[in-house]
């Protein structure tokens, strides 16, 4: 298991704790996410624009994976 | 921010990269649609018609153009506070077809503050070679080459946390193990021959390629209706390779219509342990490779987008519409690729930087209905 992949296990497993320990509470109510509704702050607003950036990215750098919406293969080598 | 499902929505969109003496263009098309309160279908047509005489070309081959169409279907079931996700993505290109299948869960908790996902997709894909005549046309598939494989496995772990009631944030983990023909029927890489002369020679890759890439996204809600976004992607894959993406954004709305996207992104990258420039005389390897996405280089990437909602208050069956203008200027700058054109063939072995850059459009129009 290489090293990244066992920090994100513990990340995981510590965080799982955390959130455990403070019997989860929601600290943000729902009546204060107008912020969160708000488009501006998607992480993909625009699917078919996001697709094609990763795209583009994913057919000329060395790196893939954990792209910012909703991804798959590309198809493309 | 219950789970629900995602929007129904239609985006036609056209787009164009060009650099490196590359072209790509061509449309995508994606339209989405919920039956019921539990189901949401979706479908996508991409297309990319590519025109390229790049640096590889340029070097050791002849110019040449190809198209690619990939169709993707999908559903989004929801139940509760959970999602399931299911898909089907064929693309098909005269020398590579590819057929990939996905899976996905994700489940709201903790009030809805917190959203985890799980994915996986498998994908299995067919290499061929193509035969070019004397004036670059398409003759057909090399059958001395014939087909190879090569079978992709995607795992995805991810989590959105709402910290504050101006903060969100991503943690995302992909895994992607490939194994069977990795690397690129065409290429060739660069040796020092006996004779003295920069000479092209086969490509080897090994068999498998497993990476991992982990990233940290936030997105901060600022107070007079804008936001700013941050994104940090570590890289790191059995090829040596090691990687580092940093992306900073900003969204303004402005007015009741528009909405301005500014992003400014720099992605860092190691070379491959095979990754050879020119490879001295008698210095053949066992895996040798000189693909420049393998090589050490940094790319900048400076973007805008431009927003204009239509149809505010709806019109016929539509809710809404859109158009939007997206633009990226990119710069590749090679750390260890160097220009070799015109030196094949000769005894002149110190290949010239190499670096350029490259426009990236998109226009697209949406609707919601």
């Amino acid at each position: 298991m290489s090293t990244i992949r066992m920090l994100l296990v513990l990340v995981l497993i510590a965080g799982s704790f955390t959130i455990s320990a403070c019997g989860i509470k929601p600290w943000v109510k729902p009546y204060e996410r107008a912020n969160m509704a708000d488009p501006i702050m998607s992480f993909a607003r625009d699917p078919v624009a996001e697709s094609y950036k990763n795209h583009v990215h994913q057919a000329r750098e060395g790196a893939r994976g954990a792209e910012s919406g909703a991804g798959g293969g590309c198809g493309c080598n | 921010m219950a789970a629900i499902l995602p929007e129904d929505r239609f985006d036609i969109l056209y787009h164009r990269y060009e650099g490196d003496e590359v072209k790509v263009d061509g449309p995508s098309l994606l339209g989405r649609k919920a039956f019921g309160k539990h189901t949401s279908l979706y479908a996508n047509y991409y297309a990319d018609a590519v025109s390229s005489a790049s640096i590889d070309v340029r070097t050791y081959a002849s110019p040449y153009t190809e198209d690619r169409a990939e169709y993707s279907f999908g559903a989004d079931l929801l139940f509760d506070t959970t999602t399931m996700a299911v898909g089907y993505t064929n693309s098909e290109e005269n020398d590579y077809s590819s057929d990939t299948y996905h899976f996905g869960v994700s489940h709201t908790m903790f009030g809805d503050l917190t959203t985890v996902n799980l994915g996986f997709s498998y994908g299995d894909d067919e290499v061929r070679k193509n035969q070019y005549g004397p004036g670059g046309e398409y003759i057909g598939n090399d059958p001395t080459f014939g087909a190879e494989e090569l079978k992709r496995r995607n795992y995805r772990l991810g989590m959105t946390q709402i910290l504050t009631r101006s903060l969100i944030m991503n943690l995302a983990f992909e895994a992607v193990s490939d194994e069977g023909y990795t690397q690129n029927p065409y290429r060739s890489a660069l040796i020092i021959s006996d004779l003295g002369v920069v000479s092209g020679t086969p490509e080897n890759y090994p068999d498998t390629r497993t990476s991992d890439a982990f990233a940290v996204r936030a997105n901060y809600f600022l107070p007079y209706r804008a936001a700013l976004k941050f994104e940090y992607k570590y890289y790191e894959d059995s090829w040596d390779i090691k990687a580092h993406t940093y992306m900073i954004g900003y969204t303004q709305p402005f007015r009741e219509h528009w909405m301005f996207d500014f992003h400014y992104r720099v992605y860092q990258q190691d070379q491959a342990s095979f990754y050879y420039d020119l490879l001295p005389q008698g210095g053949a390897q066992v895996y040798q490779a000189r693909d420049k996405e393998l090589s050490q280089f940094t790319s900048q990437g400076f973007g805008i987008g431009v927003s204009y909602e239509l149809l505010k208050t709806g019109w016929w069956k539509l809710d809404k519409g859109s158009v939007s203008f997206g633009y990226e200027r990119m710069d590749f700058d090679y750390d260890n690729f160097s220009d070799y054109e015109g030196l094949v063939g000769t005894t002149n072995t110190e290949g010239r930087p190499f670096a350029y850059s490259a426009d990236v459009f998109e226009l697209y129009f949406s609707v919601w209905y």
